[in-house]
């Protein structure tokens, strides 16, 4: 009797605990999307109060960061506090440059907005991060990282790589600022899928720029090298790879390049060199009305 | 017969080769310089724009540290005269520049007699048509932009608005 007592506290325990850690996980989507239909539903104070909900929660992954951060700088504007639309409207550019607001919304948005658009423009570059692969069958590689962050939000930057079918990630923490490398270990034998994502993330650990993830990663490939003579299955030929079409088609078009390039080149063509700068008037990024 | 309509088919193809290559006019050409204000409220708000150009080596920073503290800044390779925006928006300010050097593009507005605004830009390397603009931010947290019924810089020029 005891016995099952005891089972079935521990079943209850055991499901609270795993119901506990399913909604901790899902406070920050739950949150947001609260934000989101008021947001929707012209309740502009409760979705603000949601977005901020979700704002002070650490370890935002990009897509949770960007939406909520664009419900404030929308809900602030909304509610007349330009200064703080303005500072979430920087903020907004910084995870995402390509973001606009609706022309249609009025200027009590895109007033906010232009003068966060004019602070970038002042910035003269674009926040991002540029993340490049270089690997090659058999030998190490590395992940090439580039930061651009003007505001200085980016802490630090997380990376982590796997030859598929392995599970774990070999990660690594680099320093943001600039162009750093992540050194990636060959391939082992039978694996050419390279499988890795890059974070760079803020002092509350939220992602504010982000190239896959943990459980979508990125996937890069390597090719292994055919061996000299090797004999491969025959593959039918096109008839654009037989050499001698290449050839005749290769002079025909080289003569009619030259031809034309002597036929009509411009003989006296100088750029000059001096211009006149005319000034004119734009207005929040195009030319004034 | 068929040889002719294949000449014909290939004749749009010589024009534009031919009108890429007519010799070029190397009179100087004109580069639009857009002085960038945050938004039509700010431009109408706006009295007056001086316009500077200096050579590249200044440091954007520090002509507009020297503003904002109302000292005087170093001698200009061009000052236009205060253009109002619809002056500006008429093309009216204009200066020479040399296409390969680098300059350091410095604007200024003003409203009531007192700095509004300003914004710099270095650049080199001008393009055929259009170079950087020159954004316009507030010169200190203290500027507010007032209100407007304008909904564009014209209606200001033309009268119809404040």
């Amino acid at each position: 009797m005891n016995a099952s007592i005891r089972r079935v506290l521990a079943a209850t325990m055991l499901a609270a605990s795993l119901t506990a850690a399913s909604a901790a996980l899902a406070a920050p989507e739950a949150d947001l999307a609260a934000a989101e239909n008021s947001y929707a539903a012209l309740d502009y104070a409760t979705a603000l109060s949601s977005a901020e909900a979700v704002l002070a929660q650490p370890r935002l992954g990009h897509d949770v960061l960007t939406r909520a951060t664009r419900v404030s700088a929308l809900s602030h504007a909304a509610l007349g506090h330009a200064d703080k639309a303005k500072e979430q409207f920087v903020l907004m550019l910084e995870y995402d440059p390509d973001f606009k607001v609706d022309s249609k919304l009025g200027p009590r948005f895109s007033e906010p907005f232009s003068e966060a658009r004019g602070y970038w423009q002042a910035q003269g570059r674009k926040a991002g991060m540029d993340v490049q692969v270089v690997v090659q069958y058999g030998q190490p590689g590395d992940i090439r990282v580039k930061t651009t962050d003007p505001l200085g939000v980016v802490k630090r930057v997380n990376a982590g790589w796997r030859w598929a079918p392995k599970r774990d990630y070999t990660t690594v923490e680099i320093d943001p600022s600039g162009s750093k490398s992540v050194e990636v270990g060959a391939n082992p034998e039978g694996s050419t899928r390279l499988e890795y994502w890059v974070r760079g993330v803020d002092a509350k650990g939220n992602a504010v720029f982000e190239s896959g993830t943990p459980d979508a990663p990125q996937l890069t490939t390597v090719n292994e090298p055919q061996a000299a003579g090797a004999a491969g299955p025959e593959k039918k030929k096109s008839f654009f790879t037989n050499p001698v079409v290449l050839a005749v088609t290769g002079v025909v078009v080289a003569g009619a390049a030259v031809g034309l390039y002597f036929a009509f080149r411009p003989t006296d063509y100088q750029t000059p060199s001096t211009a006149r700068g005319v000034l004119g008037a734009g207005c929040g990024g195009s030319r004034c009305d | 017969m068929g040889l002719p309509m294949r000449m014909f088919a290939f004749l749009p193809v010589a024009l534009v080769v031919a009108a890429c290559a007519k010799e070029e006019d190397a009179s100087p050409a004109n580069v639009d310089i857009q002085v960038d204000f945050p938004s039509t409220a700010a431009a109408v708000a706006v009295d007056g724009v001086k316009f500077y150009v200096f050579d590249g080596a200044q440091s954007c920073n520090d002509l507009v540290r020297l503003r904002q503290t109302a000292q005087s800044l170093p001698k200009p390779i061009y000052e236009s005269a205060s253009l109002t925006p619809c002056q500006l928006q008429e093309g009216r300010g204009s200066f020479t520049i040399d296409r390969n050097t680098a300059y350091a593009m410095f604007a200024v507005g003003t409203a009531a007699g007192k700095d509004v605004l300003v914004g710099c830009t270095v650049q080199s390397g001008f393009g055929e048509t259009v170079a950087q603009p020159v954004p316009l931010t507030y010169i200190d947290a203290t500027q507010r932009i007032p209100t407007t019924s304008c909904t564009k810089l014209s209606d200001k020029c033309g009268g119809r608005c404040q």
